[in-house]
């Protein structure tokens, strides 16, 4: 059963379809199976022949339903108001729009060190310049930009790649990267950034507290000159050395009292370490690993705080060690970023499935291409396929492109599937997702077609 | 659980009680004196009940069991047990209660022999520190596990090899003082000698000053700001704080820092050390300890009317003029060699230890002492035989079991064990499982025969999720 989304069973019932097009008529049905249009509201019907909504099953022959860029309704022998503009898909699949969550295309590199939480990754793009019909002609409907450098060079921030230009910037600040690839030199960086973001927090505790003690003392200072006043009733000799003005002004001393506490100033370039010790909401941060053993050098910087990460993005090379550490990842129900390749167990000929691997220990994968290169881009499906033929499951895969980068950036309540309140960014294949040789067509951000491929533009 | 633990201990204490006294010259943690009969444990070697309630974490347990136990500091024990708590060495004995959460391994007769220590090597550990950078699941720690080795020293830090873990990974720091004092630089040697001159004199005022102020409260302490730098080594040598690791070759080197040694009294460790043999008794009378390799060979200098040149005897004539004798691999012979590694002109002598410490038996030196050159010996000339070395309670739970005498050529090791972890599987690791599975000498190698280090083989033991 497909969540969110609604099957028909019965047949389109005639009453519906004569009056679908009154918006009166059509208000009589019950919401979840009918959508009412009002004046101003822009719907979108799109008619595919495949729909993979990742979360709920594959529908075949259905209908999304789409108001205002928003999915309203997935379904099939769904009913929609006779205005809505209708997008024929009946021989394409269509998909959720993918994320690149871990990318550097399109910026310049910097040789960045230490820490630098305060650098965006789009801090570096200059959007005019860079192309972004690679990642388009493969289903990016966003991407995650890192910042460049080691150490901790900065936060990423999520960018649509096409679509109206105000809509672009889907989270400018997400997540905190660390890299953690050269244990030697970046243990003591995210070390010392941690330490540092406590003594900022300690920093702010402890003016805080002065911060009070000076309001309470000042009370009661004020309480016992009140009291002495009292007793020594309005004596003319004392007025005159408090900088007190006569008369009407008299209460001026009084508004300065409840000033609102100011906190010292935060090093911003350690302001998202600081957030991330505090549990700020939405804050997370990925530790990029080239090995199996700098996953432990990373716990051991942890070792007080271990559930300050959880995501992590393996820099999976042809014969990495990572499956030495499955088992640890899956017992923390790490996400793992990564990028799909079949490889071998280090100095064997024995062929080995990183990714399904993961899944089996219990961790949960987003997929990312393996670099930023045009080639790697391509060859993205092809490689989501050999693993699905070495065994990773075909939902897994799917999810892995699909739901699970948005999971990663914390995003996954408004992208990465097809179902009722998501944000209409889909894509349409002219075959199935694993099949290489299928392309995509057509790609829809916010309910808009923003995108077409070449040989469609040339057909039309 | 934790009742039941406590119960488990009293029983234990007993019976640890039993096995110590009934079994012979078992040493104790840090007497390892051969020959002597051991004392009863000391009783904090049992924790007390209210520390066990406090203990948030249980106690990690193992056990080797079945096996024939060279303790090398002490006797050979067949059959006997090691029990080992926390990575440390419990109880060693026969009729041992094993508490039900232990790891037991039953090795079934082989030979269990401390984990080796390499007194010098590349490849393993990071530099700098250890801790902070090393890959625990490289392959050369595997292979260096698969020749025996359990602790390795890195630059000037004795670390184990822990592989797949970080945790107790180094044994000691700054093992050394480094000292120059080469025949090629006379300055050199005129400032080094000034310089212990100058701590020498300071230490024998402070001594003045100690005596002066039981009569003088308002006595002076002398100046102790300028001890920094070298000046701050050889105030460490001087005190017997540390030892110097020196170079040196030849018998004119090696006679120079015999001379130092008795002026200062300064304690040295000699590496390389080929002509050691023809001044034995004067490197012994120094008090030197010698890492030498047995096989190094450098032909003898006729323009000499004294003799020159190596001898595959070296390590046992040192050892009869009781020198303490660690040895190690060739190493490269282009760079510092004397070292085990990967690289190198001499082969891969990250895999050939016990093979080096067997060119000191053909040499003439007994087996045991051999096996003592690369174990409890080792471990002595690097100031840790507290921790490694020999099989005694109290040390740390590292073992090889071989399959065979360990210095034999045949010989592999078919687990090795490092804090009370088996850190190697000659079965799993892949690296060796094909040659003589089981043991078997005679047996082929498998049909289906491919080389490889993998451990768990996950595709092959239907792991692999199946399509649905």
């Amino acid at each position: 059963m497909i969540p969110n989304a609604v099957k028909i069973p019965t047949h389109r019932s005639l009453a519906g379809l004569a009056l679908g097009v009154a918006v009166a008529a059509t208000c009589l049905l019950s919401p979840s199976r009918a959508v009412a249009q009002s004046s101003d509201e822009k719907i979108v019907v799109v008619k595919a022949g495949h729909v993979i909504t990742v979360t709920g099953e594959d529908i075949e022959n259905g209908e999304i339903i789409i108001r205002d860029g928003k999915i309203e309704l997935v379904g099939k022998r769904l009913e929609y108001p006779a205005g809505a503009t209708i997008i024929d898909a009946s021989n394409e699949t269509v998909m959720p729009g993918l994320l690149n969550a871990f990318t550097r295309y399109g910026l310049p590199n910097y040789n960045r060190s230490g820490v630098h939480g305060n650098n965006k990754g789009a801090d570096d793009a200059m959007l005019d310049e860079i192309d972004f019909e690679p990642l388009l002609s493969n289903g990016y409907t966003a991407v995650a930009w890192c910042p460049p450098g080691g150490g901790i060079p900065g936060v990423a921030s999520i960018y649509r790649t096409a679509g109206p230009e105000e809509d672009r910037v889907l989270d400018a600040e997400n997540y905190l990267l660390v890299w953690m690839t050269n244990p030697s030199s970046d243990k003591g960086v995210w070390r010392g950034a941690i330490k540092k973001a406590q003594a900022e927090i300690d920093k702010v505790e402890k003016a805080r507290k002065d911060w009070d003690e000076k309001q309470k003392k000042e009370a009661e200072e004020a309480k016992k000159k009140a009291e002495q006043d009292k007793a020594n009733g309005k004596e003319g000799e004392q007025k005159p050395a408090e900088p007190k003005p006569a008369d009407g002004k008299g209460e001026a001393p009084k508004e300065e009292k409840p000033k609102e506490f100011e906190p010292p100033k935060i090093d911003p370039a350690h302001q998202p370490i600081v957030d991330l010790i505090q549990k700020k909401a939405g804050v997370k941060a990925l530790i990029v690993l080239g090995g199996a053993a700098d996953y432990l050098h990373a716990e051991q910087v942890l070792e007080d705080q271990k559930e300050l990460a959880h995501n992590y993005y393996l820099r999976l090379g042809i014969s990495s060690d990572f499956h030495c550490i499955a088992e640890q990842l899956g017992e923390k129900k790490a996400l793992i970023l990564t990028h799909g390749l079949i490889g071998r167990f280090p100095q064997t000929a024995n062929r080995n499935n990183p990714v399904a691997q993961f899944i089996e220990a219990g961790c949960e994968v987003a997929l990312t291409p393996g670099s930023d290169s045009t080639f790697e881009l391509d060859q993205y499906r092809t490689r989501l396929a050999d693993q699905v033929r070495a065994g990773l499951r075909r939902a897994d895969a799917i999810k892995a492109i699909t739901l699970n980068p948005w999971k990663l950036v914390g995003m996954d309540k408004q992208f990465g599937s097809i179902e009722k309140g998501k944000t209409a960014d889909l894509i349409f294949l002219d075959g199935d997702v694993l099949d290489p040789a299928a392309r995509v067509q057509r790609m829809m951000i916010g309910g808009e077609v923003v995108w077409e491929s070449p040989e469609r533009q040339a057909s039309r | 659980m934790r009742v039941a633990t406590r119960n488990w201990l009293r029983t234990a204490s007993v019976a640890m009680l039993i096995g110590v006294t009934a079994m012979p010259a078992i040493g104790q943690p840090r007497r390892p004196r051969r020959g002597e009969q051991p004392a009863q444990p000391p009783p904090e070697a049992l924790p007390a009940a209210p520390a066990e309630e406090t203990k948030a974490e249980e106690d990690r347990w193992f056990a080797i069991t079945n096996g024939v136990v060279h303790t090398v500091s002490g006797p050979v024990l067949d059959g006997v047990t090691i029990l080992c708590r926390n990575g440390k060495i419990f109880q060693i004995g026969r009729n041992i209660e094993i508490p039900e959460d232990a790891e037991t391994l039953d090795v079934g007769g082989l030979q269990v022999y401390p984990g080796l220590v390499a007194v010098r090597s590349s490849g393993i550990h990071s530099g700098g520190s250890p801790e902070d950078g090393t890959d625990v699941y490289s392959f050369n720690m595997s292979l260096a596990l698969a020749a025996g080795i359990t602790t390795a020293v890195s630059g000037d830090t004795a670390a184990k090899l822990t592989y797949g873990t970080l945790d107790d990974m180094i044994v000691k720091r700054n093992l050394f003082e480094s000292l120059s004092y080469s025949s090629n630089d006379p300055g050199g040697k005129r400032r080094v000698r000034e310089g212990l001159d100058r701590v020498r004199q300071y230490l024998r005022d402070v001594a003045a000053y100690e005596e002066e102020k039981r009569e003088n409260p308002e006595a002076k302490a002398p100046d102790d700001k300028w001890i920094r730098g070298p000046y701050a080594s050889y105030l460490k040598l001087l005190k017997h704080e540390s030892v110097a690791l020196v170079d040196a070759n030849d018998t004119h080197e090696l006679l120079q820092y015999c001379e130092l040694a008795d002026t200062y009294g300064i304690k040295f460790v000699v590496r390389g050390a080929y002509e050691a043999w023809t001044v034995a008794s004067r490197v012994s009378q120094a008090g030197m300890a010698a890492i030498i390799t047995p096989r190094q060979r450098v032909d003898e200098n006729r323009q000499f009317n004294r003799p020159t040149g190596s001898t595959i005897e070296n390590a046992r004539i040192l050892h009869d003029h009781g020198v303490r004798v660690a040895v190690t691999p060739v190493g490269s012979l282009f760079g510092p060699g004397y070292s085990i590694s990967l690289g190198g002109l001499a082969g891969r002598d990250l895999l050939h230890l016990a093979l080096e410490a067997a060119f000191a038996v053909r040499g003439g030196m007994s087996n045991d002492d051999a096996v003592r050159t690369v174990t409890i010996d080792a471990a002595r000339v690097l100031g840790i035989d507290d921790r490694v070395g020999s099989i005694e309670i109290g040390k740390d739970a590292d073992f090889v079991i071989a399959d065979g005498d360990l210095l034999h050529y045949m010989t592999l090791a078919r687990w090795t064990v490092v804090n009370g972890r088996v850190a190697y599987d000659k079965e799993k690791e892949g690296i060796y499982s094909h040659i003589r599975p089981n043991g078997d000498a005679s047996a082929p190698p498998p049909d289906e025969y491919w080389p490889r280090r993998l451990g768990v083989d996950w595709h092959r033991e239907g792991k692999t999720p199946q399509q649905p």
